[in-house]
């Protein structure tokens, strides 16, 4: 029994470093076996839910047993129903903040694929990729792939937990895309491992998880928005139109972040995970938008409601974490927990 | 009133007064007459078998579909070649080649046509643009002859732009009903075309890229008939168009200006911008 789960190869993450008292709870649940708990502990109200630094890591590791191992938590830990529990609370908290966050308007007559299009052109969202693109500095392009280490060393993978939940056309065109993101049959090509070619050529650290200790709350929440859609199935229609607005709204910022990277003397090995996100994506967006959510909208209506939730959430919480980003450069603040020690962060 | 008849469908506008949901101003409308052939295409329609583009092909058949304003995606054993006969290398599948025109990364696409304001349906587009551009004011209607049993254009006169009643620019912000505008959409794409890097590169924020899409119809309309006029006539510089042409163009500047009014350097670029597209405008597409 004990040889099952747990091989030695795959991810492992080391648990950073106590936030406050959800992670101090967290790590206090997973430390002691499963029937010495009653119930999960009552923790004190968080004002900001959404970017806050201790609540959200939390999540954001209780997301993490399905994903990856944790060092000295018991892999069982995953479907330890008291983790879960806890997990539960966090996940109502998001969620209640999420809906304060989000608009509930009402779709428009032509269907979610119009929609979709509408929600992309009309996004005011900040010019983070054009400032990356024109005039950030090295170290502020480095803390920019040290936020999105926090999704893209897993990229794709939240999506895929909904391709089980689908049926028919929908799922053959989630499948199509995912196929595509994990390099075609050719793993050398997963956008996983592509990031983490970037990631070396930076000469930052591309093990899975180093950096959580740098990422702060507002980072963590948009990877827990899509951990959060992709692993509750009534919610499949928010990880669909998620994935729709992640794929609409990808090719030209990725083409201006390679372009960054150029700009400040990076060569391909830098710029391949953003250059072949341009074509990439460019592909995924008509698919997703159309063959998948679209589709999907049109053969379970009911869902249109919480595709749309999940295509303005993700607009919503990338907007904020953008904001952030370009609100400390300005002050000439590191965007993460604690500045990027940039010798001890190269690998 | 200015109205459009297309084969299947009326577009008009009340420049002059109406009053609409309780107040005066310009209203745009679109009313179907018969097979709703030029309302936009659902993609899902399209899709074989019903059930998603790609579970309906067999092994080896290649199967093209271009996407609503989005590029054509190709699917199965395609070889692609340039013209002396060099394969051009497709690093996936399916693979997204271009449609707007605009891409960096040719034959393939790269999203630009997002930027570019790319407007084309799914499926084939009918109108060959064989319009008739018929000009008058009040009672005087221009004569109907074999022509008009084409798709048809027709403009009845247009209120001056200091006319008293014209409200303001926003209420010239005529929403037009999409479902029913892909020939102006269309034109306008033409004006994006030409107008896309410029307008890309300049300032882009939220306001004004609403005010964009505000004054889209506007341009729209100026663009369709001026050019379908040009068409018509063969005449280069057709007076009788430019009266309208000129007032419709206007309120789409009013407009984007006055959603960039607070910044007076960023109005100013705006406002050169546009008036480089106004008289862009005013010379009219070339004759195909």
């Amino acid at each position: 029994m004990s040889a099952v789960g747990t091989a030695s190869s795959g991810r492992h993450i080391v648990l950073p470093t106590v936030r406050g008292p959800w992670t101090q709870a967290l790590y206090a649940l997973l430390e002691c076996p499963s029937a010495d708990r009653l119930a999960a502990p009552q923790l004190p109200a968080v004002e900001n839910v959404l970017a806050d630094d201790d609540l959200q890591m939390a999540l954001y590791l209780c997301y993490e047993l399905h994903y990856a191992s944790v060092n000295g938590v018991d892999d069982r830990a995953e479907w330890d129903p008291v983790v879960l529990m806890f997990r539960a609370a966090l996940e109502r908290e998001f969620e209640r903040a999420l809906m304060d966050l989000v608009p509930d308007r009402q779709s428009e007559a032509d269907g979610v694929g119009g929609e979709l299009q509408r929600l992309v052109q009309d996004d005011d969202g900040p010019p983070l990729s054009r400032y990356v693109e024109t005039q950030s500095s090295l170290s502020q392009v480095l803390e920019h792939v040290v936020h999105r280490s926090a999704y893209q060393l897993k990229e794709a993978d939240p999506h895929s937990w909904a391709i089980a939940r689908l049926t028919g056309g929908p799922k053959a065109a989630l499948v199509e895309i995912q196929a595509d993101e994990y390099g075609g049959g050719r793993a050398e090509r997963i956008h996983a491992v592509l990031f983490e070619n970037t990631m070396r050529a930076l000469g930052l650290n591309p093990t899975y998880g180093a950096y959580l200790d740098w990422l702060p709350g507002i980072t963590l929440a948009t990877v827990n928005l899509m951990s959060w859609f992709g692993l509750h199935r009534r919610l499949r229609g928010a990880i669909v139109g998620h994935l729709a607005i992640f794929e609409m709204t990808s090719s030209i910022p990725n083409r201006r972040y390679g372009n960054g990277l150029r700009r400040l003397g990076f060569g391909p090995e830098a710029t391949d995970f953003y250059d072949e996100h341009v074509e990439a994506d460019a592909v995924h967006e008509s698919i997703a938008a159309w063959d998948l959510a679209h589709a999907l909208a049109a053969a379970e209506p009911e869902l249109t409601k919480d595709i749309l939730f999940g295509a303005k959430a993700l607009l919503a919480l990338e907007a904020r974490w953008a904001e952030h980003l370009l609100r400390c450069w300005s002050n000439d603040r590191t965007s993460l927990t604690r500045p990027l020690d940039l010798v001890a962060a190269r690998a | 009133m200015l109205s459009f008849k297309f084969a299947v469908g009326t577009f008009s506008t009340q420049i002059a007064s109406r009053t609409h949901g309780g107040r005066a101003g310009p209203c745009w409308e679109f009313k179907a007459t018969g097979r709703q052939k030029n309302s936009i295409p659902d993609p899902s329609d399209c899709l074989l078998t019903g059930s998603g583009i790609a579970t309906g092909m067999s092994g080896e058949e290649v199967l093209i579909v271009p996407y609503q304003d989005g590029p054509y995606l190709v699917r199965g054993p395609v070889v692609v070649r340039d013209q002396a006969g060099g394969e051009i290398k497709l690093s996936r599948h399916p693979v997204a080649l271009c449609r707007c025109g605009k891409s960096r990364i040719r034959p393939f696409c790269d999203g630009t046509h997002r930027l570019v304001h790319f407007a084309a349906p799914s499926s084939p587009e009918t109108h060959r643009f064989e319009f008739k551009v018929v000009i008058g004011r009040g009672d005087r209607r221009a004569p109907t002859g074999a022509a008009l049993a084409r798709p048809c254009l027709s403009s009845e006169a247009v209120a001056p732009s200091d006319d008293p009643s014209v409200q303001s620019a926003s209420d010239r912000a005529a929403t037009l009903d999409e479902a029913g505008s892909s020939a102006v959409r269309r034109a306008l794409a033409r004006v994006r075309d030409r107008l896309g890097t410029q307008l890309e590169t300049g300032p882009h924020l939220a306001r004004e890229h609403n005010a964009m899409r505000s004054a889209e119809p506007l341009i729209g309309a100026a663009w369709l008939l001026l050019g379908e006029r040009r068409s018509v006539t063969g005449d280069n510089d057709p007076q009788d168009v430019k009266a309208p042409v000129s007032h419709l163009i206007r309120g789409a500047l009013e407009l984007l200006v006055g959603a960039a009014s607070d910044d007076e350097s960023r109005m100013s670029a705006l406002s050169r911008q546009l008036e480089a597209a106004l008289a862009l405008l005013e010379r009219g597409p070339a004759l195909p």
